[in-house]
């Protein structure tokens, strides 16, 4: 058995992510029972079962779906720790990079905790009406969910299990390409119309949410959240780092820089979705959540004021821009 | 009223991102991995850092020891120390055409198998290779050269430096 089977954090996140799996297959087969027989116009005795079994399953889900909240930055956590195991890697960076599995597996727990946010509104939405309309659509949508999350369990095993002690990996230098002066920037913008179009897509997120513009805010939302991944990477965290040849996503997580990354991408990450969790409330359900809507603005101006708060403290600390 | 006034900045920010996108698709940029269409399958001459090695990333700049690798599709792709080549020809599966590399004495682009190889040069990379036209003692050919680098018997390995350089 390799090291890193034996950290205690890969142990305690690998026990937490097969009992959530467990109790969510589970919830699964009931769900399979649930649409192959559910009719709510019936006044059977197995109706009766099925919406008592419903709720519970519901409960499960919804309790499985908080948890794996709390799992993501603990995975990042996790391997934040493991590159101290790994040679070569300063940070998670390396980590993530040591085997193909990482990359794919960050990103689909990304899209997991997205769907299954999603989940939670048309759940509460399901639960808020008495006949339970939105049952089925729920439903398949677990069905969907489930699916990927057995990719996700099936790629954490294999991450996890093959991350090499005694190969070394690159560290985030080597990764995000400052060695040669890379420039892993898209649409070949420069870091001047980086920041412009950065500020230019939040103002229009902001527009497009106050003007109650679904698809333009679903639209907006996906815009920002790339080019703020790759501000944050290539402009705010230099600043963060205090070093312009530094940039990197995931060494803000650490403690030199009082964890702020978990904030910052947390806000980044919450904002977007709330926003979009919105935008799909009113396209889908015609529902105009004005409280959805504020905490989205929140969190969003909360990120952008965070990020440009640093570039102002760097400027007026230093009198130079990096 | 209002709706119509956000309607107008709305309209406005997203003009504005968009001429903010064009300009920036229209602009030249700094050091490229590959060149395209390369169908005479020649080497192409060019400038320090015009291009990143595909390999390690760093920037192709002092040309005695850059090197190119054209492969099927006519993609050239550039490398700034012959060890890369062969670390890169050893990770990717395109089919290769002709792999050139600059000469340190004559200066020129000659195919890797055509040349020789000191294993004391102090190469961008430090691994110690560099190319030589003209045969002289010490030098050893391409495959010998290409075993060593992968077997890591380079100037990266201590007991390697030591023999070759004493130190």
């Amino acid at each position: 058995m390799n090291e890193i089977l034996l950290s205690n954090e890969v142990i305690v996140y690998l026990l937490s992510e097969t009992l959530l799996y467990l109790l969510l297959f589970i919830a699964f087969l009931v769900t399979l029972g649930l649409l192959k027989k559910w009719n709510f116009n019936a006044f059977t005795a197995e109706q009766f079962i099925l919406e008592n079994r419903s709720y519970l399953v519901m409960t499960i889900i919804f309790f499985v779906i908080l948890l794996k909240v709390v799992l993501l930055p603990y995975f990042v956590y996790t391997i934040d720790n493991l590159s101290d195991l790994i040679p070569g890697a300063m940070c998670g960076a390396g980590v993530i990079k040591a085997n193909g599995y990482g990359n794919p597996l960050l990103i689909l727990k990304i899209i997991i905790l997205f769907l299954s946010g999603l989940w939670l509104t048309v759940n509460s939405i399901d639960l808020g009406a008495k006949n339970y309309p939105y049952l089925k659509l729920k439903s398949w949508f677990f069905v969907f969910i489930f699916i990927l999350l057995s990719t996700e369990f099936a790629l954490d095993i294999l991450y996890f299990t093959h991350i090499e002690t005694s190969n070394p990996v690159s560290c985030c230098s080597v990764i995000f390409g400052q060695i040669g002066g890379a420039n892993g920037l898209p649409f070949g913008l420069d870091i001047p119309k980086l920041m412009i179009l950065f500020y230019l897509l939040f103002l229009l997120l902001v527009l497009a949410i106050l003007a109650d513009n679904a698809l333009l805010t679903i639209v907006a939302s996906i815009l920002f959240a790339s080019i703020s991944y790759y501000a944050v990477v290539y402009v705010f965290g230099t600043y963060i780092y205090e070093l312009p040849t530094h940039q990197c996503p995931f060494c803000m997580l650490q403690d030199h820089y009082y964890y702020i990354g978990y904030l910052v991408w947390g806000l980044l990450f919450l904002g977007v979705f709330f926003a979009i969790d919105s935008a799909i409330m009113y396209y889908f359900f015609k529902i105009n959540s004005k409280a959805l809507k504020k905490i989205s603005l929140i969190l969003l101006g909360l990120f952008v004021l965070l990020s440009s708060a640093y570039i102002a403290v760097y400027y007026i600390k230093n009198g130079v821009f990096l | 009223m209002k709706k119509v006034f956000i309607n107008i900045i709305t309209f406005v920010v997203v003009v504005s991102i968009i001429i903010v996108l064009v300009l920036s698709l229209g602009e030249k940029k700094g050091p490229k991995y590959f060149s395209k269409n390369n169908t005479t399958a020649q080497a192409i001459d060019i400038h320090p850092k015009e291009y990143q090695c595909s390999d390690c990333n760093m920037d192709v700049e002092d040309l005695n020891y850059a090197a190119e690798i054209i492969t099927k599709n006519d993609n050239t792709y550039f490398f700034d120390d012959i060890g890369c080549v062969v670390l890169w020809s050893q990770k990717h599966k395109e089919e290769i055409v002709k792999m050139f590399t600059q000469t340190l004495d004559t200066h020129k682009w000659i195919e890797v198998k055509k040349a020789w190889y000191s294993r004391i040069a102090p190469s961008p990379m430090g691994y110690g290779f560099a190319a030589i036209e003209n045969k002289k003692e010490g030098l050893i050919p391409y495959d010998e050269m290409q075993t060593l680098m992968l077997q890591g018997k380079n100037l990266h390995d201590p007991f390697v430096k030591k023999k070759l350089l004493g130190k």
